[in-house]
């Protein structure tokens, strides 16, 4: 019946299981690792004074070549006793950068006398600089996606262990497509509260061009956002005279993107400066098959719009995923083009649905969509797709007509 | 594992149905099913079929799950009255199907389903519009 074989409900509780305890596992070690012995560095450790008796460069073996920390011997007294370590920070963080770590004992002369901070339950334990390593915190986030991830997929697979697909399906309705259960799956777009000022009621707009913008100025944040650190390493490593060319070659198709997509935020803000969505008003709504409805068009906002056409379109939309992404496919099984012209003006006509039309509808993953369509290009490059949907019920549906 | 051997039989079948007429039939098991049914249930349902992911909307549930060895000589009867949405479409790639599935689990995860199709409105089949607004 289904398209693909899916994990069964058990396997897949104990594999978010799996999933829940080891964000749960590196979170424990993130914590006692990193944020707890900073934390009781910076409120915890006692300050004291020491003497700096020697100093080196550790240098350790890593996957990725060798990886430096400063290291400085100390000599410091607690209660009378002298406690000689060698010390630096409380993490021991090192990184491949080693001209960095000898800046840093550069910074401390053998023989001088300088603070540090121990720890009163065990003196042996010393620091030569506190703070925190906020950057280090984000990684806090891959074992809190898999604790929630993990966590999530643990409930939604137990719900659902021991059940039919038909008595899954009959559990849970989708929300807002159905009035009183009249018509299941038929979505509703209610235009009570959308009188128009010409016909009956004014169709909205399907996506308003600021959710647009907003969505628009997301995902460049977010985009430019993961590219900056890496630009911001590929810089650095420049700025240190070690130039890392394959990190460069690496992150230009990033930032090219990264350009496009401010280009597109301007563009997204220049149409919502410079125009203003047109407005669709209809006679009666929602439709049926057969019916005919008048309609009204009218176009607003600075620029001119060229071009422009006014369709009535029916689509199926079908969502799927291949591979790792989801897609999204449309085939269209109407279209009437009621006005194609230059100039921006008001316009009105019938229209009417074809008698043997299948009815709106809406699931998670398939639908089918009536909409109204105004088509357009302001200042003559700007293209404009405005899409209004509108819903045509099955047959026998009431109507509200005035 | 799904064997296919559940009888389905809709009363006075019409080649459509329409919304507010009633659906009623009667199913049973095979006479050789074995007795560890755990759960039986006939559904009502519709799903779609095409490009998309499977959607599923069930317009009529009943559940038994017997205490004591069903008898699979036993013929069970289901009735509903069909709902005004969605009705059966043959589309591009949007197609919704109606059927009265009937699902027995066994015990050790074995399932026996049988499944009868039928048509609710008679939506005829949609040609392809080449868009010109793309």
């Amino acid at each position: 019946m289904a398209k693909s074989e899916n994990m069964k409900p058990g396997c897949a509780v104990a594999f978010c299981a799996l999933a829940f305890l080891a964000g749960c596992g590196f979170l424990v070690l993130f914590l006692s690792q990193l944020i707890l012995p900073e934390w009781r560095a910076n409120n915890s450790f006692v300050e004291n004074t020491c003497v700096v008796l020697d100093k080196r460069i550790i240098e350790e073996a890593g996957e990725d070549g060798p990886a430096y920390r400063p290291e400085f011997l100390i000599r410091h007294t607690v209660n009378g006793l002298d406690h000689e370590v060698w010390a630096y920070d409380v993490g021991h963080r090192s990184s491949s950068n080693r001209q960095r770590k000898e800046k840093i004992l550069q910074q401390f002369v053998v023989g001088k006398q300088y603070p540090c901070w121990c720890d009163p339950d065990d003196p042996g334990r010393v620091v030569l600089v506190r703070g925190y390593s906020w950057l280090m915190y984000l990684f806090v986030l891959i074992p809190l996606a898999f604790i929630i991830l993990g966590g999530a997929g643990m409930r939604y697979n137990w719900v659902r262990r021991g059940k039919s697909p038909e008595q899954l399906a009959s559990c849970g309705e989708p929300e807002g497509t159905q009035i009183a259960n009249l018509y299941p799956y038929v979505p509703d777009i209610n235009l009570e509260r959308h009188p128009g000022s010409t016909l009956a009621f004014r169709l909205p707009l399907g996506s308003s061009p600021g959710c647009a913008l907003l969505g628009i100025v997301f995902f460049t944040l977010f985009w430019n956002g993961i590219t900056s650190i890496f630009v911001f390493f590929a810089i650095a490593s420049h700025l240190h005279g070690e130039p890392q060319w394959f990190l460069n070659c690496f992150i230009m198709p990033f930032v090219l993107i990264g350009l496009v997509l401010i280009l597109g935020v301007f563009r997204e803000l220049l149409l919502m400066i410079g125009t203003r969505p047109a407005t669709v008003e209809i006679s009666s709504h929602p439709l049926t098959p057969g019916e005919t409805c008048r309609l009204h068009v009218a176009q607003h906002g600075l620029l001119r719009l060229s071009g422009c056409r006014v369709l009535v379109v029916c689509e199926e939309v079908a969502k799927f995923t291949e591979g790792d992404s989801s897609r999204t496919d449309k085939k269209r099984t109407h279209e009437v083009e009621l006005l194609r012209q230059d100039e921006p003006h008001a316009y009105q006509d019938e229209y009417q649905i074809p008698a043997g039309a299948m009815h709106s509808f809406k699931a998670s993953n398939n639908e089918v969509q009536w909409k109204v369509l105004v088509l357009g290009k302001a200042a003559g490059w700007l293209k404009i797709a405005w899409e209004f949907p509108f819903v045509v019920r099955p047959p026998t549906a009431p109507r509200k007509i005035r | 594992m799904s064997v296919a051997v559940v009888t389905i039989e809709i009363d006075n079948p019409r080649p459509v149905y329409y919304p507010g007429d009633t659906l009623a039939g009667c199913y049973r098991l095979p006479a050789d099913a074995p007795p560890e049914v755990e759960r039986l249930e006939v559904s009502v349902l519709w799903r779609t079929q095409g490009k998309g992911e499977e959607d599923i909307g069930v317009h009529f549930f009943e559940k038994l799950a017997p205490q004591e060895p069903l008898d699979a000589r036993e013929v069970r009867r289901f009735s509903t009255r069909l709902p005004a949405s969605p009705l059966s479409y043959d589309g591009l790639i949007v197609k919704i199907l109606w059927c009265v599935r009937v699902r027995a689990s066994l015990r050790g995860g074995q399932e026996m389903v049988g499944e009868t199709p039928f048509q609710l409105g008679d939506v005829p089949r949609p040609q392809e519009v080449t868009a010109t607004s793309r």
